[in-house]
């Protein structure tokens, strides 16, 4: 069955979200959220590819792609808020065994997400459970996203270009930079609000389910101490696998979907 | 390398910009939009690139008599490590990089131009390893 798209209201917001219709594994039913500023689509070739295997369900945020801003126009701005839609958005939909799955900014909020709420599993690529904002990050500078003089998809091409990986093919690669020339400004300074001082390394020894990370290793933005810093903290789970994927990026859930979905298939346990 | 070596690679890399690597600069990193001045700072040797629309119209030692509208400054240490590995935002992260270069110009002009300068930066990383 091809990937369809629904809406479903939480917490009053109309929040789009698509899904690969694929079979309920016993492993878990996978909750997909995109990097910052962008959408659901990211995730067709893991719902593609796991679609004879897996339930793949990918929303997009408030202020995301098809989904309605919050009141005044914006998108969510803290972390907290961000779990706790996420949790509402798996509730609302009835979901009882959720594998979060995130990437960058979302592998973030995976951490805190796997933190606070009983998910099944979690997968978080890119991800870091600190980032002290510096520099360009920093405040007023992080508003030229929403200038009038700015425009949000130009000003960040070659940022998103510089973060993708040698082997990443083509198609995945328009992808992405289609995702820059879509990127609605508000709603990425409201995912970098949250990017920037994110820190829950404190909370991870809460996350007590099992946690597969991920990292592309062309990703300059995320180096590999970024993910020792959180195994560092997170002294509960379950089960902590640390895998590394040559030759491919920051948006690796993009540009490698069938290594990461393997990676997925194999670290779920049968019974978690 | 003498300021007037350097002066002949920013020359070099004019031909460049307005020859093979045109259409890819004015189109692809939308260069076709940029008009004024771009400036890289070596040590304390100013190089200027005037452009229109993209083409390179001038380059000479000095600063813009308008002052800096966007460029690039840092030391011979700076410069060298980004030849050796030409990427531009692990260059100006203050996040993972303990001597980033300095971006020149206002935040509002360096954020419009960012992906144009990044563009010039690596082929100006080209034309300097190149020997001829």
């Amino acid at each position: 069955m091809p990937i369809t798209g629904a809406y479903v209201n939480v917490q009053g917001i109309k929040t789009y979200y698509e899904t690969n219709n694929g079979p309920h594994n016993p492993k878990g039913t996978i909750i997909a959220l995109p990097t910052a500023g962008r959408e659901s689509r990211q995730f067709h070739g893991i719902m593609e590819y796991l679609e004879d295997r897996y339930t793949v369900i990918a929303p997009d945020l408030p202020a995301h792609g098809k989904s309605w801003p919050l009141p005044g126009l914006q998108g969510i701005k803290t972390y907290q808020e961000y779990g706790k839609f996420v949790w509402d958005f798996i509730q609302t939909l009835g979901i009882e065994d959720p594998v979060v799955l995130g990437c960058s900014f979302s592998g973030n909020m995976v951490l805190h997400i796997a933190s606070t709420y009983p998910v099944k599993a979690a997968i978080a690529c890119q991800a870091s459970s600190y980032i002290k904002a510096m520099g360009s990050s920093y405040g007023t500078t992080i508003l030229l996203l929403d200038n009038p003089y700015v425009s949000p998809q130009h000003s960040h091409w070659d940022f998103s270009e510089s973060l993708i990986g040698r082997d990443c093919p083509k198609e995945a690669h328009d992808l992405i930079m289609w995702g820059v020339c879509q990127e609605i400004g508000r709603a990425k300074i409201a995912d970098m609000s949250i990017y920037n001082n994110f820190d829950v390394r404190e909370d991870l020894k809460n996350l007590t389910c099992p946690l597969l990370l991920v990292r592309g290793e062309d990703d300059w933005n995320v180096p590999d101490h970024y993910f020792e810093t959180a195994m560092e903290y997170i002294t509960n789970s379950r089960k902590l696998e640390f895998k590394k994927v040559p030759r491919y990026g920051h948006f690796i859930v993009v540009e490698a979907p069938a290594i990461v979905s393997e990676l997925i298939d194999e670290f779920l346990p049968e019974e978690a | 390398m003498t300021d007037q070596q350097r002066l002949e690679k920013f020359r070099e890399l004019k031909e460049l910009l307005n020859g093979p690597e045109s259409e890819n600069f004015r189109e692809y990193w939308d260069g076709r939009f940029f008009n004024g001045d771009m400036t890289f700072i070596f040590g304390k040797t100013p190089y200027t690139m005037h452009f229109y629309e993209g083409t390179v119209v001038a380059v000479k030692i000095g600063t813009p008599v308008n002052g800096v509208y966007v460029g690039i400054k840092g030391d011979e240490e700076q410069w060298a490590r980004f030849f050796a590995n030409p990427n531009f935002q692990l260059s100006i992260s203050v996040k993972h990089n303990d001597r980033p270069f300095e971006q020149l110009g206002s935040p509002l002009a360096c954020r419009q131009n960012q992906s144009m300068v990044a563009q010039v930066m690596r082929l100006i990383a080209r034309v300097m390893k190149e020997d001829k």
